[in-house]
Order: C-alpha cells, then sequence, then structure tokens
C-alpha cells in the first residue's frame, strides 16, 4: 500500500468537496490498483491552459462567501445524522498491519479504517466502541483513536455511543477490494472553552489553600478571561485587590504577599499596573491561592501566597488558538515534537492602542506620542526523559510602553507638566529538573529574570532601573510511606539592581497625600546587590485520621543583613469521610522593600517585617460536588516598616526615614459554599468578614488599614444553559473603603498648589460608600469538525451603577467627591481554538 | 525588586491618572485658574535664595472673582512649624522667631536670616526655612488683646473661609552666587483680528502698588465679549529647556486653553450689563466694574533646576459689548 498515495487521493477529493459545497459521505478505492493523481498533476490539469488565472479572484470570493455557510450548514447538523461529515485519514495507514489491534469478526485484511475524533478539539477519543450492522460487529478505538476491522461486503449502520458525547451514527458501504477510511468527529454532550484537567481529590494539605481551575476563571464574568484577577473572587482577598503588583490577602498589603510562578517569584504580574495579568491563562493549569497559615516552602511573604501553575505543552496533537478582544489580541500554539518532547509557544499584543487614538481625537491637552500598548510572550519546552526524570524550560516576558505629551492639565500637579511615559520590560526564564521514584521526589529549578524600567514623569522627575534577579530553588521530598512524607528545601535569590532617579520617597500605606509638586525629590545614581536566602523543611505526617503539618525556616537578607526563624504548624483531623476540622499557626516574615532599604530614599537599618498567622475552620464535603469551608484567622503584625518622614507628628525630618515601629492586626472569618465545575454548572458564594488595623509607630493610636473590608460577599456562577451557550454571573457586595478626612488645606507658594490638612489621630476614619455590582457574561461557542469558534459579551455593572472607587477632592480641598468607577462596562471577544 | 516597581507604579499611575482625570469627579470650582473665590496667588520673596543673616522682603498677592484684594488683613510667621498633618503651632514657631507680632501685621514684612551656626546646612550648603502668611479679608474689629485672642481670631478666620493660609521657602544659601527671581519682560496679546498688542504690566516690584495698579488699569486692553486671543510671555530665562520655568496663568473670568506655558490662549469673559451686577458694596472702583478684569502670570523657576524664584505680573483686560 502506497501511503503516500492515499494521502494524495484524500486531499484532491476534500477539495472537491469544499468548493462545491458538498458534504462527502465517504470514499472508496481500489484496494490495490487505485489511479492516483498526484497533487501536482491535479493542479497541472486545472492550470493547463493558463486561464484560470482569470478566475481565480472569482474563486476566492466564491470561497469566502461560501466556505463560512457550508461550515455553519455542516453545524447545524446533529452528529447522528447520516450526513455527517466524514474525512479521510490525516496519516496514511498501514493496512497490513491494521488488522492486529482490531477485534474483526470475520477474516481478512482491515478493509473499514476510522479515527474517532472529538468534535472541535480534534482530540482522539480512546477506549470506545464502534457497533457496525446493528452489533453484529464491534471493534475498539485504540490509544490514539483509531479502530480497523474487516468487514464482508454490504451496506452497513455505524454507530458509536458514548457517555461523554452524542450517539454518532451513520451509514458505510463495503465494497469488495476496497478500503472505506473515515474520520467521524463526535459532539461533546458539553463543550468547556478549555479542556478540563482533571484534579485528583488528593487530601489538601494546607489549611488555607483554595484551587481555582483555569476552565472556571475563564468563564467568570468581569475577569476577561484573567485567571489572575479571578482570585479577586474568591474569601480573604480584598475587592480590587489583585491589582497593582499584588494581591491584598487578609487584611495584608499587597507587598506583604508574594505571587509565585512554578515556584519563582513573577517579576511584574500585571501589564500597566492591573490591565492584565502578563502570563497568558491559557498555559496554566491552575492557581492556588494560601490565605494564610501556609507551610514553611513559602517565605518572604507576610500575609498570602499566590501560586501560579503552567501546564505540560499537549501530547496528543498541534493546536491552539488565535482571539481578539477590544482589549488585546493573542494566539497559542502547542503541540508534541515527538513521543517524549512537547511544545508550547504563545504571543500576545495590545488592541487598546488602536482604539485610543479615536476615543482621544480633539484633545489637545494629552498628545500621546506612543499610545499604550503591551506585548507579551509565553514559551516552555516538556521533556519527558524516562525513569522519572523531567525537564522543562520555561521562558516568559513582557514589554509596556506608552509616552504622552501633557501640556498643562494638571493645575493641581504643575510638576506633571511635559512628558510622561514609561517603557518597561521584562525576560524570565527558568529550567526545572524534576525526579521522582517511589520514595524521592526533587525538583531542582534555577531561574534568571532581567527587569527595566525607565519612567519620565514630567520635567523634573525620572527614573531608570535594571535589575538582574536569579532565582536557584530545590525541594527534596522524601516520602517514608504512603501516609508520611518531609521536604527540605532551599532557596536563594541574588539580586543586582541599577538606580539613576530623581523621584519623590514612593507612596506607602497609610499615605494621605503624596504630591509630586510638593514632596522632596531624591536623586540617586548607583548600584545595589543583595541576596536573599532560605532554607526549610517541612512535614506531612499522617497518623490516622490525623495529619500533622510541622515546618521550620530560615531566611537571610544580606543587604540588611536581617535573618529570621519561622516555626510552623499546621494540624488536620478527619472526623468522619466528609469533614476535616484543621487549624494552622506560625511565623512568617518578609524583608523589606527595596526602595526602604536604598538611600537616600531609605535606610539599610531595618530588620524584616513579621507576622504570627493563627488558623482553624473545617471542610465539609455536603455532596460529591458541594463543599463547604469555614475558616477564622487571627494575625498580628509587628516591626512593620513605618515611614517615619512621613507620620512625623512634629514635622521635623527624622533621622532615618523608616524604621520597624509600625504594628497591626487582623481578624476574620470566611466562608465558602462552592459546586464543583461538573457537566453544566459551577459556582460560589464566599463571604469575609475581617477588621484590620494600623498604627503609624510607637504611640500613635491604631487605624483602620488603607483597604479594610468590613464585609465581602461574592457570588459566582455559570450555567450552560443550551448545547454550546453558557451564561455566567457574579454579583459582588462589600464595604466602602476608609478614606481620611481632609478638613482644610494650606497653599504652598513655592509650586502654587494646596497641600491638605488633617486631623492625625483620625487617619482612614471614614469609609466610602458601600460597593455591590453585577456582571453578566453570554458565551457561544460554534463547533466546526477541526475548530472551534467562540465569541462573548461580558458586561460589568448590569445595572449601570457607578461605584465609589475612593475620595477626590478640588484643587485646594475646599470640595470632595467620590472617585468613580465606570457605571457599566460592556466588552466582546472573539476566539479561535483548533 | 517587584515591590519597589510597585510602589515606583503606584507614583507613576498617580501621576498618569492625574494627567488624565479630566474625564473624572468634576467640582463646582475645579480650577486655580479662574478665582470664584478669595485666593492666595502668589508669595515673593525678595530674594528668594539668601545668605545667612542677609534681610529679606516677603510680599503676596491675594484676589477673588472680583479682582485684586488690596485690603487685606495678614499675619506673618517667619521659622518653621507642622502644616501637614495638624493645628499650626504658631506659638512655638513664634517664639522660635523672637519676633513681636505687632510688627507682622503689614502687607509685607522683612525679617532677617539666622545666623549661619543656627541653621542645618545640606552637602550643597543650603538650608530651608519657611515662611507662612495667614491672610484674611477683613481686621478684627477690635485689635486682639493678647496672643492668645489674636490666634483665636485667625482660627475662627480660616475656619470661616475669611484668612487663608499659604506658605513659602526661603532658601538660605552659603554660596556667593545666588539665585534671584525670575523677570516677566512683556506680554503680547493677539487678537482674534491677528493683531499684537504691548500690554502694561504691574509688576510684583512696583514701588507704589496701588498706584501702578490703577495704571495699568487705566491702559487696559479692550476686547470684544468672549473674544479668542492668545497671551505670549516673554522673560528673562536663559535655559534653552522650556520647562525650566513655570508659567501660572490665572483670571477673575474668561477661561484660558490649559496650556501652562508662555503661549496661553485665554477666551475672554462674556459683556456683563453693570445693572445687573451693580456691585454697590464695593468701595474699589476697579473691583465695581464687571467688566474690567485681572489677568496674572505668577512665574517660577522651580522647573528643572528645582529653584524657588518667584515674580508675578498683572494687567488689565476691558470687555466690551
Amino acid at each position: 500500500m502506497e501511503l503516500k498515495s492515499v494521502k494524495n487521493e484524500r486531499k484532491e477529493v476534500r477539495r472537491e468537496s469544499e468548493v462545491a459545497g458538498v458534504v462527502e459521505l465517504g470514499e472508496r478505492r481500489e484496494q490495490k490498483s487505485a489511479k492516483i493523481l498526484p497533487e501536482s498533476e491535479w493542479l497541472r490539469r486545472l492550470t493547463q491552459n493558463g486561464r484560470w488565472m482569470l478566475y481565480a479572484p472569482w474563486l476566492a470570493l466564491a470561497l469566502l462567501l461560501v466556505a463560512p455557510a457550508a461550515m455553519a450548514a455542516n453545524d447545524a447538523q446533529p452528529a447522528e445524522n447520516d450526513d455527517a461529515e466524514v474525512e479521510w485519514l490525516d496519516d496514511g495507514v498501514e493496512v497490513e498491519d491494521a488488522s492486529d489491534s482490531a477485534p474483526a469478526q470475520a477474516s481478512g485484511p482491515a478493509n473499514f479504517i476510522g479515527v474517532l475524533k472529538e468534535r472541535g478539539t480534534r482530540k482522539p477519543l480512546a477506549d470506545t466502541t464502534v457497533y457496525i450492522g446493528g452489533g453484529e460487529f464491534e471493534t475498539m478505538s485504540d490509544a490514539h483513536g483509531r479502530f480497523e476491522i474487516y468487514l464482508p461486503p454490504g451496506e452497513y449502520e455505524v454507530k458509536i455511543p458514548s457517555t461523554q458525547y452524542e450517539t454518532f451514527s451513520t451509514r458505510e458501504k463495503i465494497v469488495s477490494g476496497e478500503v472505506v477510511e473515515a474520520v467521524y468527529y463526535m459532539e461533546p454532550k458539553v463543550y468547556r472553552t478549555l479542556e478540563v484537567v482533571v484534579h485528583g481529590k488528593k487530601e489538601q494539605k494546607e489549611v488555607s489553600r483554595r484551587v481555582l481551575k483555569i476552565e472556571e476563571a475563564d468563564l467568570i464574568p468581569g475577569s476577561n478571561g484573567d485567571a489572575v484577577r479571578v482570585v479577586n473572587n474568591m474569601p480573604g482577598v480584598a475587592r480590587g485587590g489583585a491589582s497593582g503588583d499584588g494581591v491584598v490577602v487578609r487584611g495584608s498589603n499587597a507587598e506583604d504577599s508574594i505571587i509565585l510562578l512554578d515556584g519563582h517569584q513573577i517579576p511584574i504580574l500585571f501589564h500597566f499596573g492591573g490591565v492584565k495579568s502578563v502570563y497568558n491563562s491559557r498555559l496554566l493549569n491552575e492557581i492556588n491561592l494560601y490565605t494564610g497559615g501556609f507551610g514553611a516552602e513559602y517565605g518572604n511573604a507576610t500575609g498570602g501566597v499566590v501560586e501560579l501553575k503552567t501546564r505540560d505543552p499537549r501530547e496528543d496533537r498541534w493546536g491552539g488558538y488565535v482571539d481578539f478582544s477590544l482589549i488585546d489580541a493573542s494566539a497559542m500554539a502547542e503541540g508534541p515534537i515527538n513521543d517524549d518532547m512537547g511544545l508550547a509557544l504563545a504571543l500576545r499584543r495590545s488592541t487598546i492602542d488602536i482604539f485610543l487614538p479615536l476615543a482621544l481625537k480633539g484633545n489637545k491637552e494629552i498628545s500621546f506620542t506612543t499610545y499604550p500598548a503591551y506585548y507579551d510572550y509565553q514559551a516552555k519546552w516538556f521533556w519527558d526523559a524516562g525513569h522519572g526524570h523531567t525537564l522543562s524550560a520555561s521562558a516568559y516576558g513582557s514589554v509596556d510602553m506608552m509616552r504622552l505629551m501633557n501640556k498643562g492639565a494638571t493645575e493641581d500637579e504643575p510638576e506633571m507638566q511635559g512628558s510622561l511615559g514609561m517603557d518597561v520590560m521584562f525576560h524570565s526564564f527558568f529550567l526545572t529538573h524534576r525526579f521522582k521514584n517511589d520514595v524521592l521526589e526533587s525538583v531542582f529549578s534555577p531561574g534568571y529574570n532581567f527587569i527595566m524600567e525607565d519612567y519620565d514623569l514630567g520635567a523634573k522627575f525620572y527614573l531608570n532601573s535594571k535589575a538582574h534577579i536569579f532565582d536557584i530553588n530545590e525541594d527534596l521530598t522524601v516520602k517514608l510511606d504512603d501516609t508520611k512524607k518531609i521536604t527540605f528545601g532551599m532557596r536563594a535569590q541574588p539580586r543586582v539592581m541599577q538606580l539613576d532617579a530623581n523621584i519623590i520617597r514612593p507612596p506607602k500605606e497609610g499615605d494621605v497625600a503624596v504630591s509630586f509638586s510638593n514632596d522632596d525629590a531624591f536623586h540617586v545614581d548607583r548600584q545595589a546587590a543583595d541576596v536573599l536566602g532560605a532554607l526549610f523543611f517541612s512535614g506531612d505526617v499522617g497518623i490516622g485520621p490525623v495529619t500533622v503539618i510541622p515546618g521550620l525556616r530560615f531566611d537571610y537578607e544580606s543587604f540588611c543583613q536581617a535573618y529570621s526563624v519561622a516555626p510552623r504548624f499546621g494540624l488536620r483531623y478527619r472526623v468522619i469521610d466528609a469533614l476535616t476540622l484543621k487549624a494552622a499557626t506560625g511565623l512568617y516574615y518578609r524583608a523589606p522593600d527595596p526602595d526602604e532599604m536604598l538611600e537616600p530614599f531609605g535606610t539599610d537599618k531595618l530588620d524584616f517585617e513579621r507576622s504570627v498567622h493563627a488558623v482553624a475552620g473545617f471542610e465539609w464535603n455536603i455532596t460529591d460536588v458541594i463543599s463547604l469551608d469555614v475558616q477564622g484567622y487571627y494575625k498580628h503584625m509587628d516591626q512593620l516598616v513605618n515611614a517615619t518622614s512621613r507620620n512625623s507628628e512634629s514635622g521635623a525630618a527624622p533621622e532615618e526615614p523608616y524604621d520597624n515601629s509600625a504594628q497591626g492586626y487582623v481578624y476574620g472569618g470566611e466562608i465558602m459554599l462552592r459546586h464543583n465545575f461538573t457537566e453544566k454548572f459551577f459556582g460560589w458564594i464566599a463571604y469575609s468578614i475581617s477588621r484590620s488595623m494600623r498604627n503609624d509607630g510607637q504611640g500613635t493610636p491604631y487605624r483602620l488599614f488603607d483597604m479594610d473590608q468590613t464585609h465581602n460577599l461574592i457570588a459566582v456562577a455559570s450555567w450552560q444553559f443550551y448545547k454550546g451557550w453558557r451564561l455566567g454571573g457574579r454579583f459582588q457586595f462589600s464595604s466602602g473603603e476608609p478614606y481620611t478626612d481632609i478638613t482644610g488645606s494650606v497653599f504652598n507658594a513655592d509650586s502654587g498648589t494646596y497641600m491638605p490638612i488633617y486631623d492625625p489621630q483620625n487617619k482612614n476614619g471614614k469609609r466610602s460608600s458601600p460597593y455591590h455590582r453585577l456582571d453578566l457574561r453570554l458565551d457561544k461557542e460554534w463547533v466546526f469538525n477541526t475548530w472551534i469558534l467562540t465569541t462573548y459579551l461580558d458586561v460589568q455593572g448590569v445595572y449601570y451603577y457607578a461605584n465609589d472607587l475612593g475620595m477626590t477632592y478640588n484643587y485646594d480641598y475646599s470640595e470632595r467627591g467620590a472617585f468613580k468607577d465606570l457605571p457599566i462596562l460592556p466588552s466582546i471577544g472573539i476566539q479561535a481554538e483548533f | 525588586m517587584s515591590n519597589f516597581r510597585n510602589s515606583i507604579v503606584t507614583v507613576s499611575a498617580i501621576a498618569i491618572i492625574v494627567a488624565l482625570s479630566a474625564c473624572g469627579q468634576t467640582f463646582e470650582d475645579d480650577s486655580p485658574s479662574i478665582l470664584m473665590k478669595p485666593e492666595l496667588i502668589s508669595i515673593v520673596l525678595e530674594p528668594p535664595e539668601a545668605a545667612p543673616g542677609q534681610s529679606v522682603r516677603a510680599s503676596f498677592l491675594m484676589a477673588d472673582e472680583r479682582g485684586a484684594l488690596e485690603n487685606v488683613y495678614n499675619f506673618w510667621l517667619p521659622g518653621s512649624f507642622d502644616y501637614g498633618n495638624g493645628e499650626l503651632d504658631i506659638e512655638a514657631a513664634l517664639e522660635e522667631s523672637g519676633l513681636d507680632i505687632t510688627q507682622l501685621i503689614s502687607p509685607s514684612v522683612e525679617f532677617t536670616v539666622p545666623e549661619e551656626d543656627e541653621l542645618e546646612f545640606n552637602s550643597e550648603g543650603l538650608a530651608a526655612q519657611t515662611v507662612t502668611l495667614i491672610a484674611g479679608l477683613e481686621a478684627p474689629e477690635e485689635a486682639p488683646a493678647d496672643l492668645n485672642a489674636l490666634f483665636e481670631s485667625l482660627d475662627r478666620a480660616i475656619q470661616d473661609g475669611q484668612a487663608k493660609t499659604g506658605i513659602r521657602t526661603l532658601v538660605v544659601s552659603k554660596k556667593d552666587e545666588r539665585n534671584r527671581n525670575p523677570e516677566i519682560k512683556s506680554i503680547k496679546l493677539t487678537d482674534s483680528a491677528g493683531k499684537e498688542h504691548d500690554l502694561t504690566l504691574l509688576h510684583n516690584d512696583a514701588e507704589d502698588l496701588y498706584a501702578a495698579r490703577r495704571q495699568a488699569a487705566a491702559a487696559a486692553i479692550s476686547l470684544k465679549s468672549g473674544e479668542e486671543v492668545t497671551l505670549a510671555a516673554e522673560t528673562d530665562d536663559d535655559s534653552a529647556d522650556s520647562l525650566a520655568l513655570r508659567y501660572r496663568w490665572v483670571s477673575n473670568g474668561g477661561s484660558f486653553g490649559g496650556f501652562a506655558q508662555a503661549e496661553q490662549p485665554w477666551t475672554a469673559p462674556e459683556y456683563i450689563d453693570p445693572e445687573t451686577d451693580p456691585r454697590e458694596d464695593e468701595i474699589d472702583e476697579l473691583r465695581r466694574d464687571p467688566n474690567l478684569h485681572a489677568v496674572w502670570l505668577v512665574l517660577r523657576d522651580n522647573g528643572e533646576r528645582e529653584r524657588l524664584g518667584q515674580s508675578w505680573v498683572e494687567f488689565y483686560v476691558r470687555v466690551e459689548k
């Protein structure tokens, strides 16, 4: 059998079918003497007199018009219809070998060869029984979805029932001496935008870990498919907490929590401080959120941990998607290189720079020289080296750029006159070697990050920095038995930073007013280097229904020569199969921010910030898919970095701009009732209540934390109400954020601006109006045999209510008003997945 | 490093949001350029950068929607005080300055910079002294009996919006070459027909401010109601950087084009029939005429070079039917 010939013939017939808009039911060929036209010959005959060139534009137009109609018509055909499309095999098949795997009930070489694939995704369907002739014959598909069988000549009904797919049936005619080859596309009963990654129901080790599946994240309204932003919908995370470069977890600063990607800290989490996360959600496997009491493997964080885990590239076939929305456009391709290796590549580019010029047409005060644009890329190579060894290499990066000429729209910030711009980029690369056998698991992962930032802030202020950050992680886990394992780990992060800047001291939590026109500017041109290092031990010891999770961590920071020893302890007690009690406590440390350590902004006399976590709660699996998680916590914080220069009561310049004199505490409770992702529905209701307090150094009164939100209620649901149609909703109600009452102002004649006067005894003494919003999202999928077209309409703020986002004042603070959210924000997107 | 970046991003975001916030919340009085109530516009120190022990003269400009305010009760306070996050500790500052309060209630004040050994200089040989001004619209009916009575009176006036507080930094320098106030040489007005006019300016350092203001008003340029003109200032700036100087245009009518630069579009106010706005309560002739408008340009040299020189000029426009 000439495999190449079979392939060529298939192509020829397919092309004719598409042009004519006819669905080909099947094809036969002489088993041994098929007259096969090579593709080149086909083209030669078609073009032999050269006149076809005259018709080419019309042919192309006809194709453009007819093809979508044909596809739509095809889409409308139910799979069980006898007219279901049959395509010839992509690959040639060794007919002589085919009979080995198929359980033919009649003797002879296989003359009916097929492949079962999922409609739209082309995923091969393995272990699926094909019934022929009303059950007279049957065969089963192999791991590649292929089946082969010998059938006596005749006409047969082919039927493929399945629990997950609509029953497929068609008719095939077997003619003596011919082979019938076919591809059957099975239509899933439930479409999902992403492939579901099934997470094993393994015992949760962490007490406050919450897992967010990517397929859920992609469908939640209000996040535009950005999985990282969906963290905002989890209990314990403040509204608007996942923006900037961190996540506000359980009343801690965003800087107090770390964001990891496969164990490495992400240099920059969001484009433009919150527009979209820099890592393509489609390449993630899951997101773990640890809101407190987390294990010793996580350090340099006193708040929480957000851990993004990437997935390996597909092994079964090449595929990908192309996506376009009003915010950005992206594309991804992934697939196997060979049996052991896979590769995934993704690229994204903003589209806002295309639409913004239209929106700003006629504005004379602001003229963009570079419209806001961002790019990011991701690549992952994976190799299963065998014998328990795997190796992967990941690279990702991001570029944000924007530049505008501000000619005077900032009368209350005259120093912002002139060029305002930013060019920010980073490139990250890390390798991960994993070895696993029955006893040992080792994960070694070195990485490197390069970050370059260039800010122009008016004529006077600028910041240029370059940072080289190296990462070396090693985790060694020893499995003592099925219920006991211990992990030893090491982290090392040498950092080198070059900074040339003329800028005011960066704003900190608790600052009431930061002004370029009124605050002192600092000039710095220097290089600094430090090393963050850590060693840790973590256990996971099961004794009957009790699991004990001890941990100990040692951290060191070389610039301030600060070190810490942090014991941690977790406990889980399985009362019955469905009910687990849990508790955790521990010490947590975090190095001061680099600007706090670096003179002249800061001081190298700082120590680590510290917090003590105490968490207790229970998990109750009410049914297989419905669960309840209840937690209460208390967190004490001390050694917090205090901006003495801004909090000085006397007004006199302090000896050091920062010290470790501030303290705080947080307490609260969280309830999460969750319906897991099932065929048609998922959702949860999460309620958090908390109180987060801070002081500004010894002897100062406690005040509310800037982002304290007493109540935060979130309800999320997504329901596939009809084949290909899915409706999602999200409702949030939360307390307004605190703000400081401004009682007057002083005219600063140096700059021609006003400075606010407030009562330092009453910082954050008022609260803005409660926040509430309903978002809806409608997804529609059109599934063709080999690709899927998805569109969505996402409306944030369905009932047109503009929430208060904070307080804003006129130029002399004599009038106050709420800074409002947009009352409604609709967005649309389209995506082709192949 | 990402946390540092986070802070910087926040700073940048604030800056960019401020720049783009024209589309945000709107207020009744949302522009310092068009006066709608009494405002301090400038505090001038002569010289702006003084040697230790040198004498410095401080003066101010205050105006409201009717024009310049000349009969302003004012209280000067040289020295440092805490202004940002608490009450003014005037008593302590006054004690520190060692001045008699009776000398401080005057339109301008001359004071002597402390000697070198009383100040803390940075590595560049510079020290900062803050000068405070509380300017009220009306003097107390009776002279304050003592310091406490004066403070109570000032506090009431500030709370009632009848007094404004301003601060100014005096740079004390050990350098031989010290900064001076920038000078506005001229302002040209190009009318809607394209014709250029030289304007008669009142300078902040005029010997007799009262008389000079009336001369400038008498030389007011006439414009049509709502006429769009362009103002262009010429200064003694020798910097190649166009942003080394800060231009702040202020008026009690009309509207500016929003460009805080030497060249500034301005739309003259609409003509007002004097019978509809008789202003009978006004004694001052300049402030009684609803169609006589003052325009000020305040020039600062604290652009790129962060210096603190400052000066202002004033001119008049008469709007005709």
